[in-house]
């Protein structure tokens, strides 16, 4: 019955992967580094103008939007690949529980003949 | 059968295990392990799955093996079962970690393959098992006998594929996959590992349950055949 | 001592057999020189600055070791054939002398066959190639005879497993060659390092070789006896 069973859970598995959140896939940078050096260094480069550019850009909605299409991207292949693994899982314990049946009501049909046949 | 039947509460128990424990892993990969370790995607997340489905396939193949060498001393064909049984679920464990392994690849390198020594050695065992598969199926009368060989070679084949295939790899460069691993991602991982490796055994057991049936049918139909009933 | 000179008996049986009809010799050097054609045929490339066809040295290792390879399985399925269809296997299985000695005694003159091969195809790729492969005679040999020792222990196990099957040149190179692999990476890979001169890499590739062509050659002594049962 546990055979019977697994099938469904695997589906049941398989949705749950589907629905998972994406928000777990936000990358957090590391804390500040405190140092007077530090605050010297970023009053230098406020002077360069070009570095200043380059802060705003890097802060743009351009890179936010590509940070999330790959977001999407990788969770279609994380989704894919659990999808994959149950499903094969699933065909698995599947086949072999239809071939241990079809052994089974053979064997039962078997040893009832003999029976039979032993009794005459 | 009798010994199956005996143990049938502790196997039942072990597949809800099992079930729930799959159920489990998922929240903690989704939910409890961070991404910021380290310069990490979404897509690492089929790691908890991914590595140990290949634990599992290398140990198959190494249960294959040792059953293919206690066969072979003693003819116990008992234990011919638990070989063609470890064959098999290493096919299947293989198989998982071919298309995980694909399906990983593409969004973490950009290619769907690339030569790696860990996979080049897994598709070699892989390929292995399967032509294990094809001798039991066409291999006919007297085909354990060249099957449990095989099982022994492709264990002792393991070392040597993957240090061909690591040193053949020396003048690319590597992609290394291993990054420095969380505690949390450690503990989803070996927890993962443990739940799989129940499960392998769990699927073992199915499968030699199977294998001792399909040869008590061939007895039953000898029997039958002298019986005259067919 | 004793079982030296069973191997030799065996092994000269064998060859004087062989050079008697020359059919193997013939046929698996005429195939091995086909593929080399054939390859030669798929990699040649149109050279840049005139109009001819021009062979380059960079495949060549491998058009050695894969024609070696092809033919040396079709060389190894005749000479068991051959027991087969005269019932010596039967015979010798049935002489007073240890399995291990029939084993080795098969493997040596399998061994000389593919070496006789070799000579055949090496000549004729670097004709074909302009590959310098005679620069480094020393290296070259080493890597032929051991590749060619580990080839003929893998497949004179494999191939006498099988001697009984109804399918066995399907089956042959399906078990065989997962097998081989780290062999033939290891063979190519010195083959190919002795191309480019680096010598160092070409005799750690060929200690690789002899590591392989140890541990297989103890694992076919060690289960041989057990394997080949009539």
């Amino acid at each position: 019955m546990t055979l019977r069973v697994f099938p469904i859970f695997a589906l049941l598995l398989l949705v749950l992967t589907a629905s998972v959140n994406t928000a777990s896939a936000q990358v957090k940078g590391p804390a500040p580094y405190a140092s007077e050096m530090r605050e010297q260094c970023i009053a230098e480069m406020q002077k360069d103008a070009r570095i200043l550019a380059a802060c705003e850009e890097s802060h743009s909605s351009k890179y936010q939007v590509q940070d999330a299409k790959r977001a999407v991207k990788d969770k279609q292949f994380v989704v894919a690949a659990y999808a994959a693994i149950w499903a094969i899982l699933a065909i698995f314990v599947v086949i072999m529980w239809l071939r241990q049946r079809k052994l089974s009501i053979e064997i039962t049909r078997l040893e009832a003949e003999l029976k039979k046949a032993a009794a005459e | 059968m009798t010994n199956s039947s005996r143990s049938a509460p502790l196997f039942i128990g072990a597949a809800v295990a099992c079930i729930f424990g799959f159920g489990y892993t998922l929240s903690l990969i989704f939910y409890q392990t961070p991404l910021s370790a380290g310069p990490l995607y979404f897509n690492q997340k089929i790691f908890y799955y991914h590595v140990p489905c290949a634990f599992m396939l290398f140990l198959a193949v190494i249960v294959c093996g040792i059953a293919s060498i206690k066969y072979l001393r003693g003819r116990d064909q008992r234990w011919d079962d638990v070989s063609v049984a470890a064959a098999e679920v290493s096919v299947v464990f293989g198989t998982i970690v071919m298309v995980t392994g694909v399906l990983w690849a593409k969004p973490a390198w950009g290619k769907w393959w690339v030569w790696d020594a860990r996979l080049t050695s897994a598709l070699l065992l892989w390929m292995t098992m399967i032509a294990y598969q094809l001798v039991r199926k066409y291999g006919g009368a007297g085909s354990e006998r060249l099957a449990s060989g095989l099982g022994i070679f492709a264990m002792v084949n393991i070392p040597l594929v993957y240090s061909s295939t690591r040193l053949w790899k020396t003048n690319h460069p590597s992609a290394n996959t291993v990054p420095s691993l969380d505690p949390s991602m450690r503990a989803a991982l070996w927890f993962s590992v443990l739940l799989f490796t129940v499960f392998f055994i769990l699927l073992l057991r199915l499968r030699i349950n199977a294998r001792r049936n399909e040869r008590r049918l061939y007895e039953c139909r000898e029997m039958a055949l002298d019986a005259g009933i067919f | 001592m004793e079982f030296l000179r069973y191997v030799k008996v065996l092994a000269w049986k064998d060859v004087r057999v062989e050079f008697r009809s020359r059919e193997i010799i013939y046929t698996m050097s005429f195939f091995a020189a086909m593929v080399v054609l054939l390859f030669s045929f798929a990699f040649l490339k149109q050279s840049a600055t005139s109009n001819d066809m021009t062979g380059s040295s960079e495949h060549s290792p491998g058009f050695i070791w894969v024609a070696v390879l092809f033919a040396g399985t079709l060389g190894l399925s005749r000479a068991f054939d051959r027991e087969r269809e005269t019932g010596t296997m039967r015979a010798l299985l049935l002489a007073p002398i240890p399995r291990a000695a029939i084993f080795l005694g098969k493997s040596v003159a399998i061994a000389i066959m593919v070496l006789v091969v070799q000579a055949v195809v090496v000549p004729l790729v670097a004709l074909f190639f302009d590959a310098p492969l005679f620069t480094h005679p020393l290296a070259l040999v080493c890597t032929l005879v051991l590749g060619t020792i580990g080839f003929s222990v893998v497949g004179a196990v494999f191939a006498a497993m099988l001697i009984k099957t109804g399918s066995r040149d399907v089956l042959l190179p399906v078990v065989l060659y997962p097998i081989l692999v780290p062999l033939f990476i290891a063979a190519i890979k010195a083959t190919a390092a002795m191309l480019d001169g680096a010598l160092g890499d070409s005799w750690f590739w060929i200690r690789f070789l002899a590591v392989y062509d140890t541990i297989f050659l103890i694992a076919a002594l060690w289960t041989f006896e057990s394997l080949v049962i009539e």
